[in-house]
């Protein structure tokens, strides 16, 4: 392991024991939500970190954060070991979609005290703070009461919040959730920029599979508490070879779809048009078949797979 | 080591929260009612037994006013963490280097000047309304302020202990569990109106020895020194314990996750 790792994940495991009256009132057994994983992140690095709901993810963010104790493995942030130098969140930081600030606070007082948390004076947060709302667009907000503001305005405080402390690595858990599509947009760009820019390493968690493939330049898929896959986005999609072939037929599409139940195809038939799922080798033999049939189409599309397709298609698996 | 700032960013942040109205209405509405009530009640016994002693009226309303310093100071203490639990931000918190000695150190501080706004709060009343002044005694209300205050933050220090075992939903309880010594404090009457085998166990409260001290200083004007030094030794130990505590049950909690008690309620 060398020190220059960001993050080093090696062996981390957590297991739950229900207490004594959870076991003997509620039936509760012992479960095992994170299970031996081990994974990088490198400097400058969008890491993505994806799995279904029950999978580890925020287990493993929390552990990440020292805010859970694992059962056994270690967490080294720089090359230092976060449960005997726990300074070195000195260089961490954390924004979820789903925390919120404190609501006695001003948006400004809640940066202030924030950023003192991580040893910064007032002098150099009264200059630092207007810079990173205005980052943010948000500069309007400074003086409101944090439990007025609407969910995506929290959201951007949380942002502004987590980068305001010049972090080497940060931990963003669903950081869009909660926004519209444009200041979502925004968001994507100033977590983009600062990664070029400021070599920021980041741990990434989003269920929006674009705004995945669009940041992060590898992917850890999570499942059981296991990791399952560990690439990068492109390379995951291709490694599935279903494609989807979109028609929309000359005449009724009730042909369209008797062809597909017939031929044993996957499909989904919407109001106009029909979506096959096929193997991508087995496309032209599709259109040959629907020609042979004499089925025509006005328009046809062909979807290369994508991550979501991906995702879906780990989610639905077993895990052996 | 130690940060100034980060002890400051959690002192900030909480003192934030008194700066309400609601916060002022709620401290003077209970320190009144009681004050009003001990202070009268004083009166009434003296104007119905025209041999009751008149310091009586002194001894109840000083001993309410005191006994609010050690009510705020430990609700206080364990609002910080309760705050943090309501607003979801105690992984905000704790994600960031923040050391638990210089979260204690914070909570102690917001407790302290809790207390002590309230103490000044019924000190006033007390003279005004009844024409008690509670600096009359000199060195040793400062010695007993000191005491409580103490007692304060350790009862503040175990209702934190009891909300980070159990989360949100243990408020009831943590409040409960804090007020089950008030019985045995001797607020407004002595030790010996315990049976005997109760007087050893209040014995080891270090609040009844101050409120016998206090009450004793203004029944018969003579400090009661052996009371003080006792309190104030069984305060400094009992802090220490509780400071122990509240560190192992942090990190029993961390091993069930933090996140925990934010959510259970």
């Amino acid at each position: 392991m060398t020190p220059q790792v960001p993050l080093c994940v090696q062996g981390l495991i957590k297991n739950f024991e229900p207490s004594l009256w959870s076991r003997l009132r509620h039936k509760k057994k012992p479960f095992t939500a994170v299970n031996n994983i081990s994974f990088e992140l490198k400097s400058g690095e969008i890491l993505g970190f994806l799995g279904p709901n029950g999978a580890g993810k925020t287990t493993t963010i929390q552990m990440l954060l020292d805010v859970l104790t694992p059962t056994a493995g270690s967490i080294q942030y720089m090359g230092k070991n976060i449960h005997k130098h726990h300074d070195v969140l000195q260089h961490v930081s954390f924004a979820s979609g789903y925390t919120r600030l404190p609501s006695s606070l001003t948006v400004r007082q809640c940066l202030l005290a924030h950023g003192m948390l991580y040893n910064f004076s007032l002098a150099v947060l009264r200059k630092k703070i207007p810079s990173i709302l205005d980052q943010f667009g948000i500069t309007h907000l400074a003086d409101r009461n944090a439990s007025t503001l609407s969910a995506g305005q929290t959201t951007c405080v949380l942002l502004a919040r987590a980068f305001l402390v010049e972090p080497q690595v940060v931990l963003l858990d669903e950081p869009t959730a909660a926004l519209d599509p444009e200041n979502a947009h925004l968001v994507r760009s100033f977590i983009k920029k600062r990664n070029q820019e400021q070599g920021v390493s980041i741990l990434f968690t989003s269920h929006n599979m674009t705004e995945v493939a669009e940041l992060c330049d590898r992917i850890l898929i999570l499942k059981d508490g296991v990791i399952i896959a560990d690439n990068t986005p492109e390379y995951l999609a291709a490694s599935i070879s279903r494609a989807r072939v979109q028609l929309i037929p000359v005449g009724p599409l009730e042909n369209l779809v008797e062809f597909a139940q017939k031929n044993n195809l996957e499909y989904t038939a919407q109001e106009k048009h029909i979506d096959i799922i096929v193997d991508e080798h087995n496309i032209a033999e599709l259109l040959e078949s629907l020609a042979n049939n004499k089925l025509r189409y006005s328009q046809i599309s062909i979807d290369k797979p994508t991550l979501e397709d991906y995702f879906l298609s780990i989610a639905r698996r077993k895990t052996s | 080591m130690i940060s100034l700032y980060r002890i400051g960013a959690v002192t900030f942040r909480h003192l934030m929260t008194m700066k309400r109205l609601s916060w002022f209405i709620e401290i003077g509405y209970w320190t009144i009612l009681d004050i009003i009530i001990f202070g009268s009640l004083g009166k009434a016994t003296t104007m119905m037994n025209m041999s009751a002693d008149p310091a009586i009226i002194q001894a109840l309303v000083t001993n309410a006013v005191f006994w609010y310093l050690v009510l705020r100071t430990s609700i206080s203490i364990g609002f910080t963490l309760l705050t943090e639990l309501f607003d979801m931000n105690l992984i905000a918190i704790f994600a960031t280097p923040l050391r638990i000695l210089e979260w204690i150190t914070s909570s102690v501080i917001v407790g302290g000047i809790a207390g002590l706004i309230n103490f000044a709060l019924g000190w006033l009343l007390a003279l005004i309304v009844f024409g008690c002044n509670i600096w009359s005694l000199g060195l040793t209300t400062l010695a007993l302020m000191g005491s409580l205050l103490i007692s304060g933050w350790t009862m503040g220090l175990i209702l934190m202990c009891v909300l980070l075992f159990v989360g949100k939903k243990g408020t009831g309880l943590a409040f409960a569990i804090c007020w089950s010594l008030v019985p045995f404090s001797c607020v407004y009457y002595p030790i010996e109106v315990f049976p005997l085998f109760l007087q050893k166990f209040v014995l080891w409260i270090p609040m009844a020895h101050a409120f016998t001290a206090l009450r004793s200083a203004i029944m018969t004007g003579t400090n009661p020194w052996d009371h003080i030094v006792t309190s104030l030794w069984l305060n400094v130990g009992y802090f220490a314990v509780a400071c122990v505590l509240f560190a192992v049950m942090f990190k029993r909690s961390k091993k069930r996750g933090l996140a925990r008690l934010e959510l259970e309620w």
